[in-house]
């Protein structure tokens, strides 16, 4: 009975925070007001920085906590707190829950100061319901060491309805994309190269015909992406700037015109030659069941379709080596929005948080605290100019500050593919600029549609993509359902969208 | 005396209900719950949107009705095995063995699933061919998901709800039984005679209770087994794992919120009617 009643108090007191958070700041609506202010003062005289007050900051990121990394802070506070007088509290969103736990903590009320943010994280859609604050006005004065290294491209990137309402980091990802494969196996059936889709495919039926027990390649069941590296070979561009994006344009166009992938030209090809894949093995029967993404690392498949990164750290995790051969031209920087820093609404310390941003982004011992721990005890950086972890368990590199990556600062890890700087340097030299990359769609007025579309796709499309359902019966059922969802409501919106981005950006 | 538990009953139950004005706002982080612009029905258009919400409020009342019924039979069933057992370790180690399920959570029932009925590596299919037939793709045929679900929903909570069966079986006389004896009732006899009547008010109110969230599908079991595995969600797909489905991409609070308003006011509904027929048939056993 005691028992009950102190749990029953424990969840009274909750509840009592959660609303009192909530309280707080239904009484504070002026929230986008307040920042007005304070950018305004900024910019007439505030050339000296009072930063008299004692202040910390209090910043949330994605990941799981590295043991070591209470160490690691308090060597970062003690250096924050001569140069800034602020300390860094880190706060992390966990993996199994940052999903559902990001905009609750958005939305409690509690002062936070930087958050990361991401167009996967729906940026652009958060921007816009007013969790951030605008901070065009604040960076030159607050952020005026790493405001110099932010490309006009970024910036534009980062704009939303005129404001801008985060900040990237240097690191260039690029949209380079297409099968991760093992060397070994390639070597065995006697593939020198795999430059074509089709190749790949003789690739995989190679596999699936002599190795028992291997998935040539596999997919989880969020869907493939089997599909995008197909229609990224024609020069397509999806809208949404990533894999898994149900609308595309042709960059080619003078005018582009929005077109839904299941009323692509293209699609019923494709469509037949993967039910001829499936027919042959090349996937499981079940590949949409599979939850298990380290599949090709732990030796139960031979391939995989992602970029660079997962190429490099398959490379240093497993004793295999693999090749990777991109399919995806022209190559292009990705959105700089893949990774950023914005600062909440309910932040109580802009000023000294951006200050302390800079100072992260411009001073290399600050960087590397965050990033690889203590030198010597977390980290050794070889001749070679390769960064090696000490113990990984205990300190894991960059772990969730991926929003202030530098390029200029990050070295490459001991085991890393030969090819690897050989690759970066080639993407960096060719890599041409879309303009579309700073466009984002706005779903807000056809968020009903949008949510019904996206629904039919994953249930009558994903089967279907994967030979499992016969494709000429399964794309006229697919397009039935997505006509029924709404989808040329949303074609028309998005085209409206992407005429008037044309027009604004010519 | 009862203030306390008045208190509470308004902090936990009836506070936190202002925040269903979220289904009908339309939500802004940086004016709040109270602040931010209201929208009438927007947020509920999605869920309805081509004949999706129909489907799967359907599919959430179907399982949880064929769940309620088998698992709380087979509970009911199991309580009374367990106690004529008269052995008393054997007894222990029976009941131990059924509980046991209740204690391993959906992600590892999820993943045994999985290895049990993929098509190339699974267990049914390696048994299939160890017989020389043909193997079966389960994860074409929507249909069999009904029963594969049920089956694993009574695994998991047959011995915990047992618990309540055994405890309603133990309170009964054991005069009556021993009356029984000296009139010659077999085992049977005395089940169907003493035994069920005496637990049927434990029956109803498992009902009622179960009842009352017939809405509110278990969103971990249904999450873990069927996932985002597309082919299935004719037959699998509940209210909760189609708004989390939707939302996670635009994670639009209006919209969610407005999804648990549509299934609490269902589950009142339903509640009360059940409770008004239970009244009808036997005043004594309804809830209020």
């Amino acid at each position: 009975m005691k028992r009950k009643l102190y749990s029953l108090l424990v969840s009274v007191l909750a509840a009592a925070l959660v609303f009192g958070g909530c309280g707080s700041q239904a009484g504070n609506p002026s929230g986008a007001s307040d920042t007005s202010a304070v950018s305004t003062a900024g910019s007439s005289a505030q050339s000296k920085i009072d930063t008299s007050k004692e202040a910390e900051i209090v910043m949330y990121i994605i990941g799981n906590q590295s043991p070591d990394f209470e160490n690691v802070m308090k060597e970062f506070n003690k250096k924050s707190l001569d140069d800034l007088n602020a300390t860094l509290q880190v706060n992390y969103l966990n993996w199994g829950e940052y999903k559902t736990k990001y905009p609750l903590i958005l939305s409690a009320g509690e002062p936070i100061d930087l958050i990361y943010t991401a167009t996967w994280m729906n940026y652009y859609y958060q921007a816009q319901k007013g969790a951030f604050k605008p901070i065009e006005d604040l960076l030159p004065l607050y952020c005026p060491e790493s405001y110099k290294t932010i490309t006009e491209e970024a910036m534009k990137q980062a704009t939303v309805n005129g404001h801008v309402y985060a900040v990237a980091g240097t690191k260039e990802s690029y949209n380079a994309y297409g099968p991760v494969v093992r060397k070994d196996l390639m070597d065995k059936y006697g593939m020198k190269s795999i430059d074509t889709f089709d190749q790949y495919g003789d690739f995989l039926k190679a596999v699936a015909k002599n190795e028992k027990g291997m998935d040539p390649t596999f997919f989880t069941s969020t869907g493939s992406e089997i599909d995008d590296i197909y229609m990224l070979s024609k020069g397509l561009y999806p809208l949404t700037g990533n894999s898994g994006s149900i609308y595309w344009i042709d960059p080619k166009q003078e005018q582009p015109k929005v077109f839904s992938k299941t009323d692509w030209d293209g699609m019923p090809e494709f469509l037949a030659k993967m039910k001829e894949w499936s027919d042959a093995g090349c996937w499981s029967k079940s590949a949409l069941a599979n939850k298990d993404t380290e599949k090709m690392n732990n030796g139960t498949a031979a391939s995989r379709i992602k970029n660079l990164e997962v190429w490099v750290s398959s490379n240093i995790d497993t004793k295999w080596d693999f090749n990777f051969y991109n399919f995806v031209e022209p190559i292009e920087i990705l959105s700089h929005m893949q990774d950023a820093m914005a600062v909440p609404t309910s932040s109580n310390n802009t000023e000294r948080a951006l200050m302390l941003l800079d100072k992260i982004k411009s001073d290399k011992t600050y960087y590397n605290l965050l990033n690889f721990g203590i030198e010597g005890v977390n980290y050794k950086i070889h001749e070679d100019n390769t960064i090696e972890s000490v113990d990984s368990t205990k300190f894991a590199f960059q772990n969730g500050f991926w929003g202030m990556q530098m390029r200029d600062f990050d070295l490459n890890k001991v085991g890393s593919p030969e090819t690897l700087p050989q690759i970066q340097k080639e993407y960096h030299d060719t890599a041409v600029p879309n303009k579309f990359r700073s466009y984002y769609m706005d779903t807000e007025k056809i968020k009903n549609e949008y949510a019904a579309v996206q629904n039919v796709m994953e249930q009558y499309f994903n089967p279907l993509e994967l030979g499992y359902v016969d494709p000429v019966k399964g794309l006229d059922t697919t397009q039935k359902q997505m006509k029924a969802a709404g989808n040329e409501k949303v074609l028309a919106e998005l085209q409206a969208q992407i005429d008037k981005f044309i027009a604004d950006n010519k | 005396m009862i203030a306390p538990a008045v208190l509470l009953t308004i902090i936990l139950s009836y506070i936190p209900m202002s925040g269903l004005v979220l289904a009908f706002k339309n939500f802004r982080y940086d004016l709040g719950v109270f602040g931010s612009p209201w929208a009438g029905f927007e947020n509920f258009k999605y869920f309805f949107l081509s004949g999706t919400g129909a489907r799967v409020t359907f599919n959430t009342i179907f399982y949880n009705l064929i769940n309620l019924i088998t698992s709380q039979f087979l509970s009911m069933l199991v309580a009374i095995f367990i106690t004529e057992i008269f052995g008393k370790t054997y007894k222990k180690i029976c009941q131990s063995l059924i509980f046991l399920p209740y204690f391993i959570s959906w992600v590892i029932v999820g993943t045994f699933i999985y290895n049990i009925f993929n098509y190339e590596t699974g267990t049914f299919n390696s048994i299939l061919k160890f017989f020389n037939m043909e193997p079966i793709n389960m994860y074409s045929i929507p249909s069999a998901w009904v029963w594969i679900i049920m089956i694993f929903n009574s695994w998991k909570w047959v011995g915990y709800n047992s618990i309540i069966y055994m405890a309603a079986i133990t309170n009964i006389d054991a005069e009556c039984y021993e009356a029984a004896d000296i009139d010659g009732a077999n085992i049977f006899q005395k089940i169907r005679s003493i035994t069920f009547p005496s637990i049927m008010p434990t029956i109803i109110v498992m009902l009622l209770l179960n009842v009352g969230r017939i809405l509110r599908g278990d969103f971990q079991m249904f999450y873990q087994i069927v996932g985002n595995n597309g082919q299935l969600y004719n037959t699998t797909d509940v209210i909760d794992t189609f708004v989390f489905r939707s939302l996670l991409t635009s994670s639009d609070m209006g919209m969610t919120a407005a999804v648990s308003f549509y299934q609490s006011v269902l589950c009142l509904v339903i509640i009360l009617a059940v409770n008004g027929i239970v009244k009808r048939v036997n005043k004594e056993y309804a809830l209020f």
